[in-house]
C-alpha cells in the first residue's frame, strides 16, 4: 500500500511561485488525474513528486518517509516527464535494457512484454531517432511501466497517440491500478482524463482549485 | 546498483560514435610525426652506416637513434606532435562531453537518475567521463608508440647524447627515462591519462553553467588555451632565464617542448582540476535540481 501526503508544498522558482500551498493525500489502486492550463503546475508537482526538484517549503510524505529526508527519490516510481527521452543511437529494446540494467530487477522477456503491452514490437532493430512520434511516446510509456513501480507517473502520455494508441494507455492504466499501482497522469483533454481517472485534480496559478472524485465527474 | 549504472554509463562513454570520431583523430594526427620521424630515422641510419664504412668503426653515435626520440612524446619537433599536444584538450572533451549535454537536453538523465539516484548516477558518469576522457588521450600515443617500435629498435637511452633526446637532469622523471626508458614512457602515458580524464571532466563541471554543447565541449581547449597564453605572455618574460614549465598543454609531452616541469607542478594541476571537477559535478549534483 503506497500513500502520498503532501502537506503545505511551495515551490518557487527564480522569486516566482509555481506551486502554492498544495495539501493532498493519494494512495495505491487509484488513478489522479492533474488537469489545468499550461503553467498551472502540473508538471511542477509532478517533478516534486518523483524528487528531481526540492519543495521550497512545505512536505511530501511517501509510506511515512519525507522526500529530501528521509530518502531522497521514492523507493519504486515510473516516470513519464513532458517528451520521451531515450539515445537515438539504440533501438527500443536497448534503450529500457539499458535502464534496466540499473536496478537489474526485470528480465529480457518482461522487457519485451512490456514494449508488446504499449504496441511496439520488441524484435524492431529500428534506432530510436528512426521512430515516429507516437512510438517515441509509446516507448516512453514503456520505460515507466516495465519496472512495475509502486508510483507511475505520466505527463501528457496521450499526446500523439491515435484513437488507438489512446484506448492502449487507457488499458495499460487500468492494469498497473489493477494490480494496485498509484497512478498520477496529465492531460490536457478533460473528457480523456474524465474516462481515466478515479480522482481530480484541477489547478490553476499552482494551487489545486478541486478536487473532484469519479461518480461526481463521471456524471457531469 | 553503483556498478551496474557505473558499467552503463562506461558502455554509453566508449560505444558511441564520437569516442571513435576523436580516437581516429588523434591516430591520424599521431600519423603526422610518424612518417617523418621514420624518414629522419632512415636517413639518420643510413648516415651512421656510410660513417661506419668509411672508417671501418661501429658508429658511436648509434645509441641517438632510439624508439624513444622518435614516438611521438618522444619528439617535440613534427607537426603531429606539436598538434596532437595542442589539440587533446578538444580530442579529450568530444567523446562524451557532447552526449552528456544531449542527454541532459533531452531529459535522458531524467530516466537514469530517478532509477540511480542522484549520487550513485554522478558519480558513475563522472568516473566514465574521466576514463572516455584518458582513453582518448592515450590510445593514440599509445598506437604510435607500438607502430614506431616496429621500425625503431628500443636502444636505450645514453646520456652522453642528451641532447639528441631532449630530457635533461631537471626534466620530470629524466632518471627513469635513462635507467628505464618504457617505464619513463609507462609513466608519462599514465600522467596524460590522468590529465586527459580530468580534463574531459572539465566539460562536466562546467555543463551546469553554460548550456551549449559546442561551448561546453570547447571550453576546456580554451581554458588550458588561455593558461598557457598567460604563462607565455606574463610568467615566461625573459629570455635569459629559465623557467618552470606550468602550462598542461606544455608538460604533457614526455619530451619537454621548452622548459621542464617538476612534480609538484603536475601535482598541484591534477589535485585543482580533481577537486574542482568533482565539486562542481558529483558534490554539487547531490542537491541539482532537475527539470
Amino acid at each position: 500500500m503506497t500513500v502520498i501526503e503532501i502537506k503545505n508544498l511551495c515551490k518557487i522558482i527564480n522569486k516566482q511561485t509555481v506551486i502554492q500551498d498544495v495539501c493532498v493525500s493519494m494512495q495505491s489502486g487509484k488513478i489522479y488525474g492533474f488537469q489545468g492550463i499550461n503553467g498551472s503546475g502540473k508538471t511542477m508537482l509532478m517533478r516534486l513528486i518523483s524528487g528531481l526538484i526540492f519543495p521550497t517549503s512545505g512536505s511530501i510524505e511517501i509510506n511515512k518517509k519525507t522526500l529530501g529526508k528521509d530518502i531522497a527519490f521514492p523507493d519504486s516510481i515510473g516516470l513519464f516527464l513532458e517528451n520521451a527521452a531515450f539515445l537515438d543511437s539504440y533501438s527500443g529494446f536497448q534503450n529500457l535494457k539499458m535502464l534496466a540494467s540499473i536496478k537489474n530487477k526485470i528480465d529480457d522477456a518482461q522487457i519485451s512484454d512490456t514494449l508488446s503491452a504499449v504496441g511496439l514490437d520488441p524484435a524492431d532493430k529500428k534506432k530510436y531517432r528512426k521512430y515516429s512520434l507516437g512510438m517515441k511516446q509509446r516507448l516512453g510509456i514503456a520505460a515507466a511501466i516495465m519496472e512495475k513501480p509502486d508510483i507511475i507517473i505520466l505527463d501528457e502520455p496521450t499526446n500523439a497517440l491515435d484513437a488507438d494508441g489512446i484506448a492502449l494507455v487507457k488499458k495499460i492504466l487500468e492494469e498497473q491500478r489493477g494490480r494496485g499501482a498509484l497512478v498520477i497522469i496529465s492531460c490536457h483533454d478533460l473528457f480523456i482524463l474524465r474516462e481515466m481517472s478515479d480522482e481530480i485534480l484541477l489547478f490553476d496559478s499552482g494551487r489545486i482549485s478541486a478536487h473532484l472524485y469519479a461518480p461526481d465527474f463521471q456524471d457531469q | 546498483m553503483l556498478w551496474n549504472t557505473l558499467k552503463l554509463e562506461c558502455k554509453k562513454a566508449v560505444h558511441n560514435k564520437f569516442f571513435l570520431t576523436a580516437v581516429l583523430t588523434g591516430i591520424a594526427i599521431t600519423f603526422l610525426s610518424l612518417i617523418p620521424m621514420l624518414k629522419s630515422y632512415a636517413d639518420d641510419m643510413k648516415n651512421h652506416m656510410q660513417i661506419s664504412e668509411e672508417f671501418g668503426l661501429r658508429n658511436p653515435l648509434m645509441p641517438m637513434e632510439t624508439l624513444f626520440n622518435h614516438w611521438i612524446g618522444g619528439e617535440p619537433y613534427t607537426p603531429g606532435s606539436a598538434d596532437y599536444f595542442f589539440m587533446f584538450p578538444l580530442l579529450v572533451s568530444i567523446p562524451y562531453g557532447w552526449s552528456y549535454c544531449s542527454e541532459r537536453r533531452s531529459g535522458y538523465l531524467k530516466n537514469m537518475v530517478v532509477r540511480a539516484g542522484r549520487m550513485r548516477c554522478y558519480l558513475s558518469k563522472y568516473i566514465a567521463l574521466f576514463l572516455s576522457g584518458g582513453l582518448a588521450m592515450v590510445i593514440p600515443l599509445l598506437f604510435n608508440f607500438l607502430l614506431a617500435a616496429m621500425f625503431i629498435p628500443a636502444v636505450m637511452p645514453d646520456p652522453s647524447y642528451i641532447t639528441a633526446y631532449g630530457i635533461g637532469s631537471s626534466s620530470f622523471m629524466s632518471m627513469i627515462f635513462y635507467s628505464h626508458p618504457f617505464i619513463y614512457v609507462f609513466l608519462y602515458l599514465f600522467t596524460d591519462f590522468l590529465f586527459g580524464g580530468l580534463t574531459a571532466c572539465l566539460c562536466f563541471a562546467v555543463s551546469d553553467i553554460v548550456k551549449n554543447r559546442v561551448v561546453v565541449t570547447l571550453l576546456p581547449f580554451f581554458i588550458l588555451l588561455g593558461f598557457n597564453y598567460l604563462c607565455y605572455s606574463f610568467v615566461y618574460t625573459s629570455a635569459a632565464k629559465i623557467y618552470m614549465e606550468l602550462s598542461p598543454i606544455v608538460f604533457l609531452r614526455p619530451a619537454p617542448a621548452s622548459y621542464d616541469t617538476t612534480f609538484a607542478v603536475v601535482l598541484i594541476w591534477g589535485a585543482a582540476l580533481f577537486a574542482f571537477t568533482f565539486l562542481m559535478t558529483v558534490v554539487r549534483g547531490i542537491r541539482h535540481e532537475i527539470y
